[in-house]
């Protein structure tokens, strides 16, 4: 759970939604519905049936002709949390499982705090869901599910995140490392077809950024159990630092040409300090 | 190609651990990683479609396997073809200077075993060798052998004699190998110079100071018996303790000052009744063979003498310095009409007719002399030397020959010349019918010889030659050299205990194992009982000298050197560049 300090400060930013809300519930985003919202939208010609309050009468005395005002709907906006919890996330110091469950409090708790729905998602041995949480005062459900995390299991985000519960339109903030044997297109496509405002927060420790290994080593994987064997020297370090870079690389161009959102967050001691730059990068904060 | 060292082949066993150890690496290190999908696109970095893509990642590998074969083929020592299979003849001087040991307490003998087993080294597999082991007198050890474990057998079971060497005679028997075997590299390993100029010689051994005891004999005097010896400082100025035992015990010692170079006299008191005298020093030195000598109380059978002499006191003065010798002066005219003598001494006249037995010492003949004919008289241009020969350098011993100087001679030619005034015979022995006269090219009278020491000293080595005793007097025999130990008449069977104890047999009176020096001990066996005898031998004094040491000369083959082109210094150098890529490739990775 995060510290009442953060959580304070965090009280000075608000979650930037760029879409307009089409959730049903109300709330506090300004929609693309018009509603009784103080926003004023638009004027159109009064109807038979239409309510009479909204009757600008001020506009009957200048034209002699009966229009309406027209002002939006403020609604709720669905904010999904999805957090890798697959074994690869157990790595790091913190754990990159703690820092994405931090992250995802973070996100979750402005969207609480802005009378956004909440639901948060956890992909592991198996995919842990939250009920849909409203209000400031489910922050402590929302972390209580994030913290009881464990990184264990596989995470195939190709297949797992297509199945998920999420309502057409929204917004989803994937925490993970996204580091996926079978790829990641088929699931942020499925994202994206639900007209999902898509965030991912991509979390790597450093180990895994600029690895020190030594000598000759015999590589296993945390999830699948295979092994690669791999003489570590400057060169083959080298090679795997360009890989890294590219691999991040082409995940970000891949999600900015379909209009989604990346941010690179490496665990380090710092983390808040951490946390909040890679907040104001993405663009999820203002 | 050929291999100088087969037995690096041993080396590509190194070959085993390498796998066993890349193996194991391989196995030892799993490290547990959050994803294997960054290594696999490392990987296809790597140019995935690369051919050798396996063996690259087996390239540490493939450079330690190829370091380890190239280690063991320099050790192999390769050669090209188009050298001449070689034949060696390796001559070892086993002579009493070998034992001379340096400041290390290294032997020459084994200086020449090192230097013998580095030029084995450099000979190719195949190349057969002969081993001369050449004491006194010389062996042939080993016979054109291939087989390097039975050289180095035969090479370092070589023990230095306590005799001189016959390098001459192994030398022959090379040079007659040389005509049946074309090529034969002929390398002679010695402190000594040799004459042959087409065998090469590996000196050993550098100068060191060595005391001696030159000589050594029991003197019964008046006023009691003494041992008297001769000693030599060279190469330092030394103070020296000296022990004398009398029949093994303790019973007198000095301490002598002994100057470089200079020869100096010692005596030590003897019990009256002793037998035989032990003089050595207290403290052993570089060579140890001649810190210790031994001299046997002469109990000789009397002889008698007739001097021939107008008043020569010298001769009669020298002469009678033997006590066993009973000498009769008589005058030129009545020496025909004496009776019968062990020796005669003629003082420049002979008589028509010679005695019919006896030995003859003659100074300054008329006529020829038992095959020795005086030639004219002639003015004395030259120094006096010693003539070369066995028999020369014993009747020399002791004798200091520099300022003898003479008015007139008459060179004497037949015999066997003892000293020499130029290339003239000054003083001859010989030896007719068993007869043995000694013949003076000069009067005595008219040189200086008189009236040096040298004179009596000289006397008596004639008198030991022209009056033969048995083997108990032959004190300053040599080692390595047949004995003649002139048994007794009534002997019916004879053997010899040498100085370590052992038994000797001395068939006909002749004892050929005298490799010891020491006392021996012959006991002769009559019908009524037995008699011992006692002798000593001793190393040569030549080879005291352990100051003069020959300079390796090279003969027409290279020392060593194989015929073809050697390939181990490239393959070093190529095993130092996949060391260094090894560390390339390890610094990089695969």
């Amino acid at each position: 759970m995060l510290s009442d300090a953060f959580l304070n400060r965090l009280d000075t930013l608000a979650l930037h939604i760029r879409r307009q809300s089409g959730a049903a519930g109300g709330g506090l985003r300004r929609s693309k519905a018009l509603g009784s919202s103080v926003e004023f939208s638009d004027f159109r010609e009064y109807a038979p049936g239409d309510d009479i309050r909204r009757i600008d009468w001020n506009a009957y005395a200048r034209f002699e002709r009966l229009f309406l005002k027209l002002f939006l709907e403020e609604r709720e906006v669905q904010v999904n949390l999805i957090v890798d919890a697959s074994a690869s996330m157990g790595f790091g110091s913190p754990s990159k499982l703690r820092c994405a469950s931090l992250l995802a409090q973070a996100i979750g708790y402005l969207a609480l705090r802005g009378g956004d729905c909440v639901t948060a998602f956890t992909l592991g041995t198996e995919v842990r869901r939250t009920r849909a949480l409203r209000g400031r005062h489910c922050y402590a459900e929302l972390a209580a599910f994030l913290d009881g995390a464990i990184a264990q299991g596989q995470a195939r985000l190709n297949q797992s995140v297509p199945s998920l519960p999420l309502p057409n339109g929204g917004m989803t903030v994937l925490v993970g490392d996204v580091l996926c044997e079978d790829g990641y297109d088929r699931a942020f496509h499925s994202l994206i077809y639900r007209r999902q405002e898509l965030s991912v927060c991509q979390v790597l420790s450093p180990q895994e950024w600029e690895p020190s290994l030594e000598t000759i080593a015999e590589l296993e994987d945390s999830e699948t159990g295979d092994t690669f064997v791999v003489a570590a020297g400057y060169d083959v370090l080298r090679r795997y630092r360009e890989a890294a870079q590219s691999y991040v690389a082409s995940l970000r161009a891949f999600l900015h040409a379909r209009g989604a959102a990346h941010v690179l967050l490496l665990t380090e001691d710092d983390f808040e300090k951490a946390l909040f730059r890679a907040l104001s990068r993405s663009g999820l904060v203002a | 190609m050929e291999w100088l060292n087969p037995a690096g082949a041993w080396a590509f066993l190194g070959l085993i651990p390498v796998v066993l150890l890349y193996m194991l690496r391989r196995k030892a290190k799993r490290v547990r990683v959050p994803s294997l999908v960054l290594w696999r696109l490392t990987q296809q970095r790597a140019d995935p479609a690369h051919p050798f893509e396996r063996l690259r990642n087996q390239l540490l590998l493939w450079l330690q396997v190829a370091l380890v074969a190239l280690m063991a083929l320099a050790l192999m020592r390769p050669v090209s073809a188009g050298g001449e299979r070689g034949e060696s003849v390796l001559i070892f001087d086993l002579s009493a200077s070998m034992q001379t040991r340096n400041e290390a307490g290294v032997s020459r003998l084994e200086e020449a075993q090192q230097a013998a087993y580095s030029l084995l080294g450099g000979m190719r597999d195949g190349d057969a060798v002969t081993v001369l082991a050449a004491g006194s007198p010389y062996s042939q050890v080993l016979s054109r052998s291939t087989d390097r474990a039975a050289i180095r057998q035969a090479i370092a079971g070589l023990q230095a004699q306590s005799g001189g060497s016959d390098l001459s005679g192994a030398l022959a028997l090379a040079n007659a190998m040389r005509r049946d075997i074309p090529g034969l590299r002929v390398t002679v390993f010695s402190d000594s110079a040799i004459s042959d100029q087409q065998a090469e010689l590996w000196a050993v051994g550098s100068p060191v100071a060595n005391r001696s005891i030159l000589s050594a004999r029991v003197l019964e005097q008046e006023e009691g018996n003494i041992a008297f010896c001769r000693v030599l400082s060279r190469g330092a100025d030394v103070m020296a303790e000296m022990e004398c035992l009398a029949d093994g015990r303790l019973c007198d010692a000095r301490t002598v000052s002994l100057p470089d170079g200079v020869e100096q006299s010692v005596s030590f008191l003897l019990p009256e009744d002793v037998e035989t005298v032990c003089v050595r020093f207290s403290q052993s030195d570089a060579l140890t063979v001649d810190d210790e000598r031994f001299a046997v109380r002469e109990r000789p059978a009397g002889h008698t003498a007739l001097l021939v002499t107008q008043d020569n006191v010298f001769v009669q003065t020298a002469l009678s310095l033997r006590s066993s010798l009973s000498v009769t002066a008589a005058s030129p005219s009545d020496a025909q009409a004496s009776g019968k003598y062990d020796l005669y001494v003629y003082d420049g006249l002979v008589p028509d007719a010679l005695p019919e037995s006896g030995s003859l010492m003659v100074f300054a003949p008329n006529r020829e002399v038992l095959g020795v004919v005086p030639g004219p008289a002639q003015a004395a241009a030259a120094f006096v030397r010693a003539a070369a020969g066995s028999t020369a350098n014993a009747l020399c011993e002791n004798l200091d020959l520099d300022e003898i100087a003479l008015l007139s001679f008459r060179p004497l030619s037949g015999g066997t010349a003892v000293w020499r005034i130029g290339e003239d015979a000054l003083l001859s022995v010989t030896e007719q019918n068993g007869r043995r006269a000694a013949i003076f090219g000069f009067d005595v009278h008219e040189s200086n010889l008189p009236l040096k020491a040298d004179f009596p000293l000289l006397i008596q080595n004639l008198l030991d030659y022209l009056l033969p005793e048995a083997s108990a007097s032959a004190t300053d025999a040599v080692c390595g050299d047949s004995v003649d130990l002139r048994l007794d008449e009534r002997t019916l069977d004879a053997y010899v205990s040498t100085p370590s104890g052992a038994r000797a047999e001395a068939p006909g009176g002749l004892l050929s194992d005298t490799s010891e020096a020491g006392l021996y001990t012959l006991v002769e066996r009559f019908e009524d009982g037995q008699r011992q005898t006692a002798f000593a031998l001793h190393a040569p004094l030549a080879e005291s000298d352990t100051l003069t040491v020959a300079d390796s000369t090279q003969g027409e083959h290279g020392q060593g050197e194989p015929g073809g082109q050697e390939w181990t210094v490239w393959l070093l150098l190529l095993a130092l560049l996949t060391l260094l890529a090894e560390w390339e490739v390890s610094r990089r990775g695969v």
